[in-house]
């Protein structure tokens, strides 16, 4: 705070008066006769109220007029119904997250089925090779079989 | 220099200067209440009179989000009083998503509402909801005066992912409390009772609960003479402003948790003693195990401290502290000074982003 502040003194010298008569303030309250009359006070203007509420609802009766207890009944309906909605929206979050947990796995089983088709895949060409060779070995097998046939048919004719 | 100053010091007048400090103090005094402007914010979660509030960090340092419970007897908007220097702007800019609940104030169609709806209904799906809109795993809850209370309470019993619990001037022990000694054994022994008196209102005016806190302040000329002595200093008549409407923008309270209140934490002081139920179940604050940091301010007229440092012993956390802070009960929040009360102790426990 600025030193030239012609307020400063007024600020100090407030800020000594307030704290002590805030203490003188404590005291002096801190007696039974003022406990009592504050709850006399507090009874007095209760059972004041009640009676205004009381009045103003059978005048609003008699005249067929909504009070403000009618529209905050109304008012509840809709805040029961907003509570509906959260319990809603929760339970779709619920179903979303079981959802994406079942596509989760679903996913995971997929991806194996996958696996699995790419291994027999790979098997059933590694058999188709070995069939074409065994397929040629036989072939191969025909064709010397042809040759010593053809060898045998030759030595007899010559020996004739 | 002088040994000892005098009080009274009265330097040479300067009309222009004194003109001009009048002028301002008739326009202020005179003129209509000034808006506030928030942070950036989002609305995430509505129900009834309550609002959560989505502040998002401008640049965001932590994943660990914080979510701001403020006092059922005042307006939240105390914590995001103006967009620069307020507890919400100070805590977004050292990188903290913050989610604030405002209770908002209630009708006549809410006089039933007790703690166990506002604990249950509203501060549980709320953080749920905050969870969820987030995405973190995890949360910091910051309870501020009763707010504290009853996320003390919150915590003491959820399921939900809370990491750490700060609370901020918390009445938990009301065995003391800051009127005389005759009023408290007068509501000790129920000699003054509301009970009646929050039947017949059923929703506790707002101007009842501000003339309470009027009482309680006793002689409060402090800000007005804070005004006339600062009146030059446009920056601090703006805040001055602000915070004249926020004390006299009071709340409404329900009648059922308004009797709640006084009888189970006033009166019979059942939340030590480890009596209280909520929601039909027995708060047990051993129940809390997670980080927890208690503030205390030195100059708080509404809380004193022997109410707040009972809990130290009562929760079971292992990682607690206890930060007693140079500030009074509404300067606190009205400064931004408590979110860098909070940082350096938050910032630890908080997870980082990563690349940070």
């Amino acid at each position: 705070m600025s030193e030239n502040n012609s307020y400063d003194s007024v600020r100090r010298v407030s800020e000594v008066w307030e704290k002590g008569l805030n203490g003188l303030l404590f005291q002096s309250i801190d007696n039974n006769p003022l406990i009592q009359i504050t709850k006399l006070g507090i009874d007095a203007n209760s059972r004041y109220i009640e009676m205004l509420k009381r009045n103003r609802e059978l005048m609003a009766n008699f005249m067929n007029l909504p009070t403000k207890n009618d529209v905050a009944n109304a008012v509840k309906q809709t805040i029961q119904a907003e509570e509906k909605i959260d319990i809603l929206e929760e339970q779709i979050w619920n179903l979303q997250e079981s959802f994406a947990l079942a596509t989760e796995e679903q996913n995971k089983m997929l991806g194996e089925i996958i696996k699995f088709t790419k291994h027999i895949h790979s098997e059933w060409e590694k058999t188709t090779q070995e069939l074409a060779k065994l397929a040629e070995m036989q072939n191969e097998f025909e064709a010397m079989k042809k040759l010593l046939q053809k060898e045998k048919k030759e030595k007899v004719q010559t020996a004739k | 220099m002088m040994a000892v100053k005098s009080l009274v010091n009265i330097p040479a007048l300067d009309i222009e200067s004194e003109r001009q400090r009048w002028n301002t103090i008739y326009k202020v005094l005179s003129g209509p209440k000034p808006d506030i402007e928030s942070t950036p914010r989002k609305a995430v979660w509505k129900k009834n009179k309550s609002v959560l509030w989505y502040h998002p960090a401008p640049e965001k340092k932590y994943t660990t989000p914080l979510f701001l419970v403020y006092s059922l007897l005042n307006k939240a908007y105390i914590l995001d009083i103006s967009e620069d220097g307020s507890v919400i702007g100070n805590l977004t800019k050292q990188g903290y998503d913050v989610y604030l609940l405002d209770w908002g104030s209630p009708g006549l169609e809410d006089k039933d509402l007790t703690l166990d709806h506002y604990i249950y209904d509203y501060l549980e799906v709320a953080v749920k909801r905050a969870l969820r809109h987030s995405g973190a795993k995890e949360i910091s809850l910051v309870g501020y005066c009763i707010g504290g209370t009853l996320s003390a309470i919150l915590t003491s019993f959820t399921d939900l992912p809370i990491k750490n619990l700060i609370l901020a001037a918390v009445p938990i022990d009301y065995s003391d409390l800051i009127v005389p000694d005759k009023w408290v054994k007068a509501i000790q022994k129920g000699t003054l009772n509301f009970d009646r008196f929050a039947d017949a209102y059923e929703v506790i005016p707002s101007e009842f609960l501000y003339a309470i806190f009027m009482g309680l302040q006793g002689f409060n000329i402090g800000p007005t003479i804070n005004l006339v002595t600062r009146a030059t200093d446009q920056k601090y008549v703006d805040k001055w402003r602000r915070m004249d409407k926020w004390m006299k923008d009071a709340v409404t309270f329900s009648g059922a948790a308004f009797k709640q209140m006084f009888n189970e934490l006033y009166k019979d002081n059942k939340l030590v003693k480890g009596e209280m139920k909520i929601g039909g179940q027995k708060v047990d604050l051993a129940n809390i195990k997670c980080s927890t940091l208690v503030i205390t301010s030195t100059r708080d007229e509404l809380v004193l401290e022997s109410q707040s440092l009972p809990v130290m012993d009562l929760i079971s956390s292992e990682d607690k502290t206890y930060q007693h802070v140079e500030a009074g009960h509404v300067s606190l929040c009205l400064t931004g000074m408590f979110a860098f009360a909070i940082d350096p102790w938050l910032s630890e426990r908080s997870t980082k982003v990563k690349g940070i």
